[in-house]
């Protein structure tokens, strides 16, 4: 007997065993899988099946050196149908350093891996950005959570908890919510909006970060209170992580983390009006 | 953006997701050689196209590209493959004996190259989804943006390419249940004659 809501159920039994249903439709249809054996018998089928393909490695490794070499490399000469400028010599030269690199690995799955490690050097290198290790403002493994954040931001359904063009509700928001009081300056007349503001988990504690808009663009702002006498020290680290542009520094009680897939130079350019404004 | 800078962002944000790239090719096209040529056309569109990559996720960026490369190149140089009849009432019509469900336990028996041929015989349109959720791991709303499709459509196809892909596994597994029966069967006949 086969009636359309036979088939919606079947559809809401794949889309829990996919993970797409919230906490409360997951929970209405695991009080159903205990009661109707046709949904589970269907839920196990789904199950079984998901096994079979995964361990039936239909993923492909380009593990192969070769592939991904031909590849890339069409990507800088393609035949017949050139870029309208050809890279300047020292891009062509950065991107031919990471290839290289690559072309003798003496493990190949670990090919991609020291590709992008060899890249993300060249590009620190290339830009012409001076990495100051040396009184770093945070550490890396601060820099992984804010970026980590940034990109749940991005997934979630409003990349800020309170949407605010207004630094004066943003500012008693986090008074109130977190008991610390960031910087909050109003870049507007840089042209980068003020859109709102959400509590991140830096380092097991929340922490306040700040939403900015350049035209689609978000930029998230991280500050997370800073104890011992650093104040007065400020550092810029640039970090390349999944496409996204970290930059750092601190001030006033608070170390500062700016996270955007905006270019470097307007990431910088941000971060420079950012610390004007705040008279950092 | 300059062109330095555009190379970096494509080293950036396609170089990453290459195997990812290459995995999806290959289940679109059928084989690595064509996955590849795929790929580098792909690949040339994404560092062109560069700028107008606008955050979020970079791999269902890069996906959407080879996705869409790989339709164009199958119905330039496979165009008897793609066959866009109305593939929905076909692959409909043959899963509509829910009594033909297999168990379980015998889908899970499945081997990896029952699992690869019954994949490959999937429908195109059918064969994307499965291979968009299962293999590349997205979610309902990106395959959804990738392809194109209402996310009703996305659940309805993943669902009936699923119905599809257990019949076979289960089927073919049921067969060599029988198979090995019957010789056990041939074997303990033998064993009582003189």
């Amino acid at each position: 007997m086969i009636t359309p809501g036979n088939n919606d159920d079947l559809l809401l039994v794949e889309a829990y065993c996919d993970g797409e249903l919230d906490a409360g439709a997951t929970l209405a249809v695991e009080r159903r899988l205990a009661t109707e054996p046709r949904l589970k018998a269907h839920q196990a089928r789904v199950m079984a099946l998901r096994t079979a393909i995964a361990g039936a490695g239909l993923r492909v490794r380009a593990g192969d050196d070769d592939v991904r070499q031909r590849i890339l490399s069409a990507t800088r000469d393609p035949a017949g149908d050139p870029p309208k400028t050809p890279p300047p010599a020292f891009g062509n030269r950065t991107v031919d350093a990471g290839v290289v690199r690559l072309a003798r690995p003496p493990q190949r799955r670990y090919a991609l891996t020291q590709m992008a490690a060899a890249i993300t050097a060249a590009a620190v290198i290339a830009s012409g950005t001076t990495a100051l290790v040396m009184g770093r403002a945070v550490p890396s493994s601060d820099i992984a959570a804010v970026i980590a954040g940034h990109q749940r931001a991005l997934l979630a359904a409003s990349p800020f908890d309170v949407a605010s063009s207004d630094r004066h509700t943003l500012k008693p928001w986090f008074d109130a919510k977190l008991a610390v009081s960031p910087r909050v300056p109003d870049l507007s007349a840089d042209g980068f909006q003020l859109a709102g503001g959400r509590v991140d988990i830096v380092g097991g504690r929340p922490v306040p970060t700040l939403v900015y808009l350049r035209r689609e663009h978000l930029i998230s702002v991280t500050a997370v209170p800073k104890s011992g006498a650093q104040d007065a020290a400020s550092a810029e680290i640039h970090q390349a992580r999944d496409g996204f542009a970290a930059e750092s520094w601190s001030g006033r009680g608070f170390a500062y983390t700016a996270v955007s897939d905006i270019s470097e130079a307007e990431l910088e350019a941000f971060c420079d009006a950012w610390r004007k404004s705040a008279a950092l | 953006m300059s062109d330095e800078r555009r190379r970096q962002r494509f080293m950036e944000i396609v170089a990453p997701a290459l195997d990812d790239a290459l995995s999806l090719a290959r289940w679109l096209t059928g084989n690595a050689t064509d996955a590849e040529d795929v790929v580098q056309e792909a690949a040339v569109k994404a560092l062109r196209g560069i700028d107008g990559y606008q955050g979020g996720s970079p791999r269902a960026w890069v996906l959407t590209i080879v996705r869409n490369t790989a339709m164009t190149w199958l119905a330039r140089n496979r165009s008897k493959l793609v066959v866009l009849a109305d593939e929905d009432a076909l692959l409909e019509r043959e899963t509509a004996d829910p009594a033909a469900d297999p168990e379980a336990t015998l889908i899970a028996r499945a081997d990896a190259a029952l699992v690869h041929s019954a994949i490959a015989a999937l429908p195109l349109s059918f064969r994307e989804i499965i291979v968009l959720r299962e293999v590349e791991q997205l979610s309902y709303q990106e395959i959804a943006a990738i392809t194109a499709l209402p996310v009703g459509t996305v659940m309805s196809r993943l669902s009936r390419a699923r119905g599809k892909l257990a019949q076979a596994l289960g089927a073919h597994c049921a067969d060599k249940d029988a198979d090995k029966d019957s010789a056990s069967a041939r074997r303990r006949a033998g064993d009582g004659a003189p």
